[in-house]
C-alpha cells in the first residue's frame, strides 16, 4: 500500500512537471483552431494584442472580416506598450510557444530592437505579399519596419508633433501666436507670458528635445548605426534648450498635466495625444489651436516637424492563423474606412492615399474650428527620418539622464560637454562607433 | 537490489519527504540558477545564437559607469535609510512592549500596515504627494513657501526613496523586535528598577545588547532588501534624475528586458548575488567574534 502511494504520488508530480513544459508541442489549441494538417475542425480564433485607442479600428476589421468568414472570431486584449514589450520579451525568451497572440501592436520605437534580438519570432510580411503596399507609405516609415530586405510589421498610425498654443494666454500677454516661428521667437516672447502670470511651457522631457532634434534632422544614430551626438546640429539643439531653460520657456515648476488647467501657455503634442486630449481637457476647449514647431533656425535644412511615436502590427510566428492575421493586419493599415475610424480616434493613418479622406478637412470647435488633421498630415510630410536600432531605447535613456535631467537641474556645463559625455557613456554601453566633427 | 531501494524504511522515509521539494526545487530553482550562470559567460542576446565570451560580462561590468553608479546610489540610500529605520524600528518596539501604553494592538496594526500595501499603489502615492505639481508643493504654495522639487535633484530624489523604505519597512521590524523584546528575562528591568536606571538606561542598557542578534539579523535583512531594491524607483523616478535613483536591480531589468542582453544582465546579478552573500557573511563573522 505505502508503495503504491508513493509510486503514485511520482507519477502525479512527474507528469505535472512534463504538463509543464510541454505545453508548446500540442498541434491543436486555443489559439489555431486547425489541426495538424491545417484543416478547419472549429471556429477561427484571432487573439490581438493592442492598446485602447486602437480598439474602434480592430473591431472594425474584425466584423469586416467575419463578413466574410463568419466562423472566424478575433478576441482582442487590451494592454498598455511596457505591459507588451514585458509580456512578448518574456514569452520569447522562455521559449513559450503557447497563449501568445497572433496579432501585437507595438510601438515604432521598440519594433528594430525586437527584430534584431528576436529574428525568428515575426512573421515575414513580404513573403506574404505586402511588398505590393510599399508605395502607400513613405520611405521612412516602411524602412522603420523592415529589416534585411523584408517587411515585418503592417505600418499603423504615426505621430506628427505640433504646437498647441493657447491663444487666450497669449493674446493677454499680447504675444501674436503667428510671430512664434523659431524658438528665438519663443524666448523672446518668455517675459511677456511670464508676465501675464503664466508658464510658456512645461520641463521639457524626451518628447520636446527629441523634436528639437529631429527638426534639424538629427538624432541619437546616423544611418550607419554611429552615436551621432556630437553631430554639430545636435549640439546647436541642446543648446538650444540649455537656452530656453535658462529663459524659463522650458519651466520645471511647471507640469504637463497644467497644459489641461488653462496655466500653461504652449506644449509639443502628438497627433495620438490629441486625439485623446480633446476627450478630457475640456478646460481648455476652444482656447487652443495647432501652430507648426518653433525652428531652431529658419534657415534650409531645419523644419518645423516632428514624429514622435506611432504603432504597427506584428504577426507572431507561432500563430496558427497567419493567413487571417495577415487579412485582418491589411484591413486595419490599408482598408479607407478603417483609417478615417483611426483618424477619429486621433491616429494618423500611415497610409498615405487616405490622405483623400473627407476627414482630413473637418474643422474641429476644440481647436477653433481648425482642420487639425490636415494640418498634422502637412507637418508629417516634411518629417526628416530618425534612425532606430536595437539600442535606441538605451540611447533615450542615457539622454535623458546624463542631458535632460542635468539641463533642468540648473548645470553649469555646456552643450558639448554634456553630448561628449553622453556619447562617450554610449559607446562603452553599445559598443558602436561615435562619429566625431 | 532495485526493490529494496524503493522500500519505505525509517532510513529511506526522510528522502520519500524531501523529494518533491528537492525536485521542485531542482527545476525551479537550480536550474535557472545554473542556467544564468552560463549565460553569464555568454553574449546572450534575445534569442540569437551565442557564443561563449569568457569574463567579458564581468569584466565589462566593473568598467560599466552606469552599474559602478548604481552600486554608489544603493549604498548612500542605504546610509540614508537603514540607521534612521532600525532605530526607528526599536523605539516603536521598545514603546509598545511597555506595559503602560495604551491601544498597543492597535498601534502594532496601524505601523505594520504599510509592509502589506502594494508596493505600486504606495509609489504611487508618494508621486502625488511629491511630484512638482503633488500636494506637498501646492500646501507649500498655499503657504508662500517656495515649493521643492523632490523628484527633480538626485539628492532629493535619494532621500523621497529612503523615506518610502522607511514608511513601509519599520513596522516590519518593529514587529520582529517587539518579539524578540518579549523573550527578554522582565527580572532584567525589574532589578535595573530596583537599582534606580531609568527607561532609556534600560532601552541601552538590557534591551540593545539581548537584541544584538536580532538586530544583525534585521541589518541583514535591510542589506539584503536595499540591493534588490527596484519597484519604487522604477515606479517613482525610472532611476532618475541623472541616474540618482539607478539601483542594481533597475539596470539588470532595463540591461535583460529593454536591451534584451541576457548574458550581460546574468553576471550583473551573479555581481548582486555575491555582494549580498560577501556582506552576510562578514556580518555573522563579526556578530560570532562578538559573542
Amino acid at each position: 500500500m505505502k508503495k503504491l502511494i508513493v509510486c503514485l504520488l511520482s507519477l502525479i508530480l512527474i507528469l505535472s512537471l512534463i504538463g509543464c513544459g510541454s505545453g508548446n508541442n500540442d498541434a491543436t489549441d486555443d489559439n489555431g483552431g486547425k489541426d495538424a494538417q491545417g484543416t478547419d475542425t472549429k471556429a477561427e480564433k484571432v487573439l490581438v494584442w493592442a492598446w485602447d485607442q486602437n480598439l474602434p479600428v480592430i473591431d472594425y476589421a474584425k466584423t469586416k472580416y467575419k463578413e466574410l468568414y463568419p466562423n472566424v472570431n478575433a478576441e482582442v486584449v487590451v494592454q498598455s506598450v511596457p505591459d507588451t514589450v514585458d509580456k512578448l520579451s518574456v514569452f520569447f525568451s522562455s521559449g513559450v510557444g503557447t497563449d501568445l497572440p497572433d496579432l501585437v501592436l507595438m510601438d515604432n520605437n521598440r519594433i528594430q530592437a525586437f527584430l534584431q534580438q528576436f529574428p525568428d519570432k515575426f512573421v515575414n510580411l513580404s513573403e506574404l505579399g505586402f511588398d505590393e503596399y510599399e508605395t502607400s507609405f513613405s520611405k521612412a516609415h516602411w524602412e522603420l519596419l523592415s529589416y534585411e530586405g523584408s517587411i515585418y510589421a503592417f505600418p499603423f498610425d504615426i505621430a506628427p508633433l505640433m504646437m498647441q498654443m493657447n491663444t487666450e494666454i497669449l493674446e493677454a500677454a499680447g504675444v501674436d501666436p503667428q510671430s512664434l516661428k523659431t524658438w528665438e521667437d519663443v524666448i523672446a516672447a518668455t517675459q511677456a507670458i511670464n508676465g501675464a502670470g503664466y508658464a510658456v511651457q512645461a520641463q521639457f522631457e524626451n518628447r520636446e528635445v527629441f523634436a528639437l532634434l529631429q527638426s534639424a534632422g538629427v538624432g541619437i544614430y546616423d544611418k550607419a548605426g554611429n552615436i551621432d551626438l556630437l553631430n554639430p546640429k545636435v549640439v546647436e539643439a541642446i543648446d538650444m534648450f540649455i537656452r530656453l531653460q535658462k529663459a524659463k520657456a522650458s519651466d520645471k515648476t511647471a507640469s504637463a498635466s497644467e497644459v489641461g488647467e488653462g496655466t500653461v501657455t504652449m506644449a509639443i503634442k502628438p497627433a495620438w495625444a490629441i486625439g485623446e486630449d480633446m476627450a478630457v481637457l475640456k478646460k481648455i476647449e476652444g482656447k487652443v489651436k495647432l501652430y507648426p514647431l518653433p525652428k531652431i533656425k529658419d534657415e534650409k535644412g531645419y523644419t518645423s516637424s516632428a514624429n514622435h511615436g506611432g504603432s504597427s502590427f506584428f504577426i507572431l510566428e507561432t500563430s496558427k492563423v497567419k493567413d487571417i492575421a495577415y487579412e485582418i493586419g491589411k484591413i486595419i493599415t490599408t482598408d479607407m474606412e478603417a483609417q478615417d475610424i483611426a483618424l477619429a480616434e486621433g491616429l494618423m493613418p500611415g497610409y498615405l492615399p487616405a490622405s483623400a479622406l473627407d476627414s482630413f478637412n473637418n474643422e474641429v470647435p476644440y481647436y477653433q474650428g481648425q482642420k487639425i488633421w490636415a494640418l498634422l498630415n502637412e507637418s508629417a510630410i516634411d518629417t526628416l527620418p530618425v534612425y532606430i536600432n536595437e539600442h535606441y531605447a538605451i540611447g533615450e535613456d542615457i539622454v535623458a539622464n546624463t542631458i535632460i535631467h542635468p539641463i533642468a537641474s540648473g548645470t553649469d556645463k555646456t552643450a558639448e560637454v554634456l553630448l561628449k559625455e553622453a556619447a562617450d557613456l554610449l559607446a562603452s554601453q553599445t559598443g558602436r562607433t561615435v562619429n566625431e566633427y | 537490489m532495485k526493490k529494496s531501494c524503493l522500500k519505505i524504511t525509517s532510513e529511506t522515509a526522510p528522502y520519500y519527504f524531501m523529494a518533491p521539494g528537492a525536485i521542485l526545487f531542482a527545476v525551479f530553482g537550480a536550474y535557472p540558477i545554473i542556467q544564468t550562470f552560463i549565460y553569464s559567460f555568454q553574449n546572450k542576446m534575445g534569442t540569437r545564437d551565442s557564443t561563449f565570451i569568457g569574463l567579458g560580462n564581468y569584466i565589462r561590468a566593473f568598467e560599466d559607469s552606469i552599474f559602478l553608479t548604481s552600486l554608489k546610489n544603493i549604498l548612500v540610500i542605504f546610509i540614508m535609510h537603514a540607521p534612521v529605520m532600525i532605530f526607528l524600528s526599536l523605539i516603536l518596539a521598545y514603546i509598545l512592549n511597555l506595559s503602560t501604553t495604551k491601544f498597543r494592538k492597535g498601534f502594532r496594526t496601524a505601523f505594520f500596515l504599510p509592509n502589506v500595501t502594494n508596493a505600486v499603489a504606495y509609489t504611487f502615492m508618494f508621486k502625488l504627494l511629491l511630484s512638482n505639481d503633488g500636494i506637498l508643493n501646492q500646501v507649500l504654495d498655499m503657504i508662500g513657501l517656495q515649493q521643492i522639487q523632490w523628484l527633480s535633484d538626485p539628492f532629493m530624489a535619494k532621500w523621497v526613496v529612503s523615506i518610502m523604505i522607511i514608511w513601509r519597512w519599520a513596522g516590519y521590524n518593529m514587529v520582529i523586535f517587539l518579539a524578540a523584546m518579549q523573550n527578554i528575562n522582565v527580572h532584567l528591568y525589574e532589578a535595573a528598577a530596583i537599582d534606580g536606571a531609568s527607561n532609556t538606561q534600560k532601552f541601552f542598557k538590557i534591551t540593545i545588547p539581548l537584541l544584538k542578534n536580532t538586530i544583525f539579523f534585521t541589518t541583514i535583512m535591510t542589506i539584503s532588501g536595499t540591493l534588490n531594491l527596484f519597484a519604487e524607483t522604477q515606479l517613482l523616478t525610472n532611476g532618475g534624475p541623472n541616474y540618482g535613483t539607478y539601483v542594481p536591480a533597475l539596470l539588470i531589468y532595463n540591461v535583460a528586458w529593454k536591451q534584451f542582453n541576457f548574458g550581460y544582465a546574468s553576471a550583473l546579478s551573479y555581481i548582486i548575488a555575491i555582494i549580498t552573500i560577501l556582506i552576510a557573511v562578514i556580518q555573522f563573522n563579526i556578530g560570532r567574534e562578538k559573542d
